[in-house]
């Protein structure tokens, strides 16, 4: 635990269609807002590197890739989550009362070790628009019965507590992984690359 | 909000098996507009992978209904052990938090004693496949993993042995040059044979007829290992656990199958194999994941009524397909032949032989070893009318269970259903006594289930040009088949299109705002974000 091996966070975003998720996380790792993206490219997940009480974090960043819209995630989506982000709208209340469907939804699929603290943070996004619907009090009380979730009102077009948002999310997340590194007896997972690409590492390529 | 669900694709994909999501993606990939469709609410039809609950839910609902005409038959469930643990609980299944902070290593020594209950708990910690099947290391969907940067997607773990049945008791098979130079069992001169043989083998080229192999089109892979000189053991390794064969084996299909596997041999590990982390349901998915990436519009949960082929007035030909009261359009339909209407179909079936699969749930490996062991078993047929069957066993470290418990999964080709092929080899590893005190040197069954399953593997064409049909899983080891028939689907659809070029990396993905363009087009603001 106390290693300084390179730690990898897989953090997932989820909430309705539409509240901003892939521009939060386009806001916190490319420091761009787009109101539109490349028609041709979606989101898939960004990755950056964080520095948390002078440990580096990498925080890998999935999108939903617009799976969520008519309610068709796979849970290989879910697999392996060291926090989940959970976006509303501040101007929708409906994105918001989707929150706890969302939240129930990630602990079925990704049934982490210990649910119950789990380390969830919502953002209520879109601060800048005038149109507000849903209180700062109200989103308070909802995350505070949650087992106290941690709470920030976000602005990805202008870049408001976007910063500070995704900090926690690391610094939670890592908690999480610090203990879950306790448990992990099966390291050795393969991840396929070009790099051995037919490369005859130590000429046992065939029996002969 | 089903209402929502636009009405006008270049590609409808109905099906998240393998191949219709291989395809989904290609598409999607070179930028038709697609649509994916999956009549139920999970990724992978008969390539899917359930949790112990869905498992049997999937159980209740193929025998509640046994009219549809479902391509799994068969189904028989059994329990070896009790409902409720008989004795109190005492430590370990109450709190799995708290369990999880005490030393494993102690917790080990003493054998947990499951019941139903305990499966029933920790029903999600379950993975378990519908068509398990490994990857060639250097083999077709390795490759196109890779080159399509799909892998990125995906985690693996390597087989860390193969094993055979030898003389009536469970043997290892000697794969790599080290592990032949270090076994016991093949004395040196047969080491020498050996050698010689494979080398021959892997020089084997099928254009070139002018070699070692060709007066051996009409003979058997047995009669040429033998004409070689290799004793039966040496024939026995190659035969039944390299090549997968019989005795019938054609030899130039058993000289193919050996080559495939000693190709494979020294990229990952110590086989020439790997396992998908929480089984093969994953891959389908992490297809479907490129598809949505690219822009593919993904429904589950919604199944087609009918489809009709529409002729527009300039004479363009639609495939128009109903679903829930809704008419979705489209110029190519691709459809998984489990989810395929009837009408779409030739009238005459396809003549195939079934497939017979079982998977049980022990209490510990088939030989133990020192880390935990992931095992490619080969039997050779018991009986004369048999084929031959590949077993699967897979542990906690793939995801497919429970600590303390392996999944091993039995494949063969049907004779005359699949408890009676293949529970005569499932007596022969495992104790079906139940009693999961009694000491034993084999592992305890704790469950069951045998099925049959349709093969439709073989390629079907459909009535319409305009509808592809997708084969189902085959009885073969690896997704070779799969990935060749998604391609060939593919280059109907897109003639001439590349197949699943390389996606960039998140990085490399270039923004709008990074690129010279013309005034911003006005959008609403409650659009703004999640890019489709």
């Amino acid at each position: 635990m106390s290693s300084r091996k390179k730690v990898l966070l897989k953090v997932i975003i989820l909430g309705d269609s539409g509240v901003g998720k892939t521009s939060l996380m386009n806001q916190f790792v490319n420091k761009k807002f787009s109101n539109q993206y490349k028609a041709t490219i979606g989101a898939d997940f960004l990755t950056k590197e964080v520095i948390v009480d002078d440990r580096i974090v990498t925080m890998q960043i999935w999108d939903t890739a617009g799976q969520e819209r008519f309610q068709s995630l796979g849970v290989a989506f879910y697999r392996g989550a060291d926090c989940c982000v959970l976006v509303f709208d501040v101007t929708a209340p409906n994105t918001f009362k989707s929150l706890e469907s969302w939240r129930d939804e990630f602990l079925i699929q990704a049934s982490p070790r210990d649910p119950e603290n789990f380390p969830f943070v919502i953002l209520g996004n879109k601060v800048d628009l005038e149109n507000r619907a849903v209180s700062a009090k109200r989103a308070q009380q909802w995350c505070q019965s949650k087992n106290d979730i941690p709470y920030y009102e976000t602005s990805a077009k202008e870049a408001v507590n976007v910063e500070l948002a995704f900090q926690t999310i690391a610094r939670n997340a890592l908690a999480q992984e610090t203990e879950a590194e306790l448990y992990n007896d099966f390291p050795d997972h393969i991840k396929l690359n070009a790099n051995d690409n037919g490369r005859n590492k130590d000429g046992d390529n065939c029996a002969c | 909000m089903d209402d929502d669900l636009p009405t006008d694709f270049e590609v409808i994909v109905v099906g998240t098996g393998m191949v219709e999501s291989i395809v989904a993606a290609a598409c999607s990939r070179i930028g038709k507009n697609v649509l994916h469709l999956d009549s139920s609410d999970h990724y992978g039809g008969l390539w899917a992978s359930y949790n112990f609950d869905g498992l049997q839910k999937f159980i209740k609902e193929v025998n509640a209904d046994p009219k549809r005409q479902w391509p799994v038959y068969n189904l028989s469930e059994k329990w070896y052990i009790e409902k409720e643990s008989s004795e109190p609980e005492q430590n370990e299944d109450k709190k799995e938090g708290d369990e999880n902070k005490t030393d494993d290593s102690k917790a080990e020594t003493q054998k947990k004693i499951w019941s139903q209950a305990n499966f029933t708990a920790e029903y999600r910690k379950f993975n378990i496949d519908m068509t398990p099947k490994l990857l060639f290391s250097r083999g077709p969907l390795v490759e196109l993993l890779i080159s399509s940067n799909i892998a990125r997607y995906a985690e693996f773990r390597c087989v860390t042995r193969v094993l055979t049945w030898l003389n009536d008791r469970l043997a290892p098979v000697p794969c790599s040059r080290a592990d032949v130079f270090a076994t016991e069992a093949v004395s040196i001169v047969e080491k020498r044979m050996l050698m010689k043989m494979l080398t021959s083998i892997v020089g084997y080229n099928e254009e070139e007829m002018n070699n070692e192999f060709k007066d051996w089109n009409d003979k058997t892979f047995k009669e040429y290992l033998t004409h070689k000189g290799l004793t039966p053991n040496l024939i026995h390794y190659v035969l039944y656990a390299i090549a997968g064969g019989t005795d019938k084996m054609p030899c130039l299909e058993g000289v193919k199958e050996c080559k495939k596997f000693l190709m494979s041999l020294g990229r990952y590990g110590n086989t020439p194999f790997l396992w998908p982390m929480y089984g093969s349901g994953e891959l389908p998915q992490c297809f479907c994941r490129l598809c949505a990436v690219f822009g593919g519009v993904y429904c589950l949960n919604r199944p087609i009524d009918k489809v009709e082929i529409k002729t527009l007035d300039e004479g363009k030909r639609v495939v128009a397909i109903q679903s829930k009261s809704k008419t979705l359009n489209c110029n190519n339909l691709v459809v998984g032949i489990d989810e395929c209407p009837k009408e779409m179909l030739p009238t005459e079936p396809v003549e195939t032989s079934d497939i017979s699969k079982a998977v049980f749930i022990t209490n510990g490996t088939i030989m133990p070893s020192e880390k935990e062991p992931l095992t490619l078993l080969r039997f050779p047929p018991l009986t004369e009318e048999g084929h031959a069957v590949t077993v699967l066993e897979v542990g906690p470290a793939t995801g497919s269970c429970p600590k303390g418990l392996f999944v091993v999964y039995f494949i063969t080709k049907m004779v005359k259903d699949a408890e009676s092929d293949l529970q005569q080899y499932a007596a022969r590893i495992f104790d079906f006594s139940g009693d999961q005190t009694a000491e034993s040197d084999k592992p305890k069954c704790l469950y069951s289930l045998y099925y049959n399953v349709k093969d439709t593997s073989v390629p079907v064409q459909s009535v319409a040009s305009e509808v592809h049909v997708c084969a189902g899983p085959d009885v073969g080891l690896d997704f070779d088949r799969a990935v060749e028939q998604a391609e060939q689907v593919f280059k109907k659809i897109c003639p001439g299109e590349e197949f699943l070029p390389r996606a960039p990396d998140p990085e490399e993905i270039v923004f709008e705002d990074d690129v010279t363009h013309g005034p911003e087009f006005a959008r609403h603001d409650d659009e703004e974000g999640d890019a489709q």
